[in-house]
């Protein structure tokens, strides 16, 4: 990979890298870090790095270093969650929007990865078992349970109303 | 594919996730249609599909990358230049060396300023039977160099101021100057062999006679014969042959040792012989003048009716 390449992957896939990241943190700052400490590991293996697959690698390191930052402060983002599901109950919830981003604050980091990565990247059953280190089959009932998990939710959140 | 009611949801979540084929997803709207009471499943399952949402990264700027310009050196280029200056340091040194050596052979052969001195030490003369000197100049040095004794004879009895004149009348001729003919006792010749070049008046090397002692000197207007004479029996001779600035002059030089002063007559043929000896030198450094009378003596025969050595120095300009 070039430099030009390079910036170019900047200027494509940076949104994307970002919402990826900051939907599964929650957290702007946050974010930002992982993405960037991407961005930089890119840049120094850049030799090794076919443009072609820059999407996918940068996706990958992002997932990765986004795991990691997880564990670091999971104690911390548990007792967020533990506030939302609060609130969720303590109010109506009269967008689907929003339901639907409560509900995979209660999927795990894996399940909640598995759809976004699906969902707003569009990557195939094998690409996402690439970028996340699972087999296909991994990725495909991690995904299915992730999603009957926000059915569920989402059911749930229809019968209060 | 085989879809039903008891495994419609994973054809469902397939469907969603937009992992079949066209045909499959044909079969499982077809599958809908025929079973509308799953509609209703199927629409809470479409609603767990992330509506794109659009994310700036803000600042950008701060993640773009430009490539360090680093500037590679040749190693080629560090031995160019290593030659370039070993060949610079070599030439300086070659020439500072050359221009020091110059220095020296002028200032050990010029105490005057643009000569060239051909330095003959003479001093015994006492045991010397009759020196006689001959002066031959002619206005051709092949003619001198061979043999015409007989006409340099008279012209030896001319005085300088005569030669002199000889000389300005063909000053781009080759000039022959006779330095000395004399006898040489056998006292004499082993003293030649030895302070030819030197300086020390105690131990000459060739008893020059002091009546006469020419050179040829060759200055801007043309050649000059100079004489001088020497002031002391000891002291040493001194020949001014040189041409000055101008181009180094060939010297010739050649012996005879007859016994008589008319016998002394070179021929062709003893310039090879035993009685007679002729060197041919450049002189660019006057060493070569030195080596000359060197060789020379060591040349001398030592016969023993051997009386006379005759040393003409020739000196050509070219």
């Amino acid at each position: 990979m070039t430099e030009r390449e390079y910036n170019q992957c900047v200027t494509e896939y940076a949104d994307n890298v970002y919402r990826f990241i900051l939907k599964n943190l929650r957290h702007e700052e946050d974010a930002k870090d992982v993405v960037q400490t991407a961005f930089e590991k890119m840049w120094r293996n850049r030799n090794e790095v076919e443009y072609e697959k820059s999407k996918s690698y940068l996706f990958t390191i992002a997932y990765h270093q986004m795991i990691d930052h997880i564990r670091k402060v999971k104690r911390i983002y548990l007792k967020e969650e533990f506030k939302e599901e609060t609130r969720v109950h303590d109010r109506p919830m009269h967008n689907a929007k929003k339901v639907l981003e409560e509900a995979l604050a209660r999927l795990n980091e894996t399940q909640r990865s598995l759809v976004m990565l699906k969902d707003y990247e569009g990557y195939s059953y094998e690409e996402i078992a690439e970028i996340t280190g699972l087999n296909g089959t991994q990725v495909k009932v991690t995904l299915h349970r992730a999603r009957l998990i926000l059915k569920e939710w989402l059911v749930s959140v229809e019968n209060v109303l | 594919m085989n879809i039903n009611r008891e495994n419609y949801e994973t054809f469902f979540l397939l469907y969603l996730d937009r992992e079949l084929d066209p045909a499959d997803m044909q079969v499982v709207e077809r599958f809908l249609n025929e079973n509308s009471d799953l509609q209703k499943e199927f629409a809470i399952l479409q609603q767990t599909v992330l509506m794109p949402a659009e994310m700036v990264y803000e600042h950008k700027e701060t993640l773009f990358r430009r490539e360090e310009k680093r500037r590679v050196i040749p190693f080629y280029r560090m031995r160019i230049a290593a030659a370039v200056a070993a060949l610079i340091l070599g030439g300086w040194f070659i020439t500072t060396r050359v221009i020091k050596n110059q220095a020296e052979i002028s200032s050990v052969n010029n105490p005057d300023k643009g000569s060239i001195n051909s330095k003959v030490q003479t001093a015994e003369s006492s045991k010397t039977e009759s020196a006689k000197v001959d002066e031959v100049l002619n206005s051709s040095p092949a003619v001198n160099a061979t043999g015409t004794e007989k006409n340099s004879i008279p012209a030896a009895k001319k005085t300088p101021a005569a030669n002199k004149n000889d000389l300005n009348q063909n000053p781009r001729d080759v000039q022959t100057a006779v330095i000395s003919q004399h006898d040489l006792s056998e006292d004499g010749r082993q003293g030649i062999g030895n302070e030819l070049s030197g300086h020390d008046g105690q131990n000459p090397a060739v008893n020059m006679s002091d009546e006469n002692m020419t050179a040829v000197q060759k200055n801007s207007n043309g050649l000059e014969l100079q004489t001088k004479e020497s002031g002391k029996g000891s002291d040493p001779q001194q020949i001014a042959a040189a041409p000055g600035n101008q181009a180094p002059p060939l010297l010739i030089a050649s012996v005879n040792t007859k016994d008589t002063h008319q016998e002394s007559v070179l021929s062709e043929q003893d310039f090879q012989s035993d009685n007679a000896v002729s060197v041919i030198a450049l002189n660019e450094k006057n060493k070569a003048i030195t080596g000359f009378f060197k060789k020379l003596t060591k040349r001398t025969p030592a016969v023993e009716n051997a009386r006379t050595v005759r040393v003409s120095v020739f000196q050509f300009s070219y």
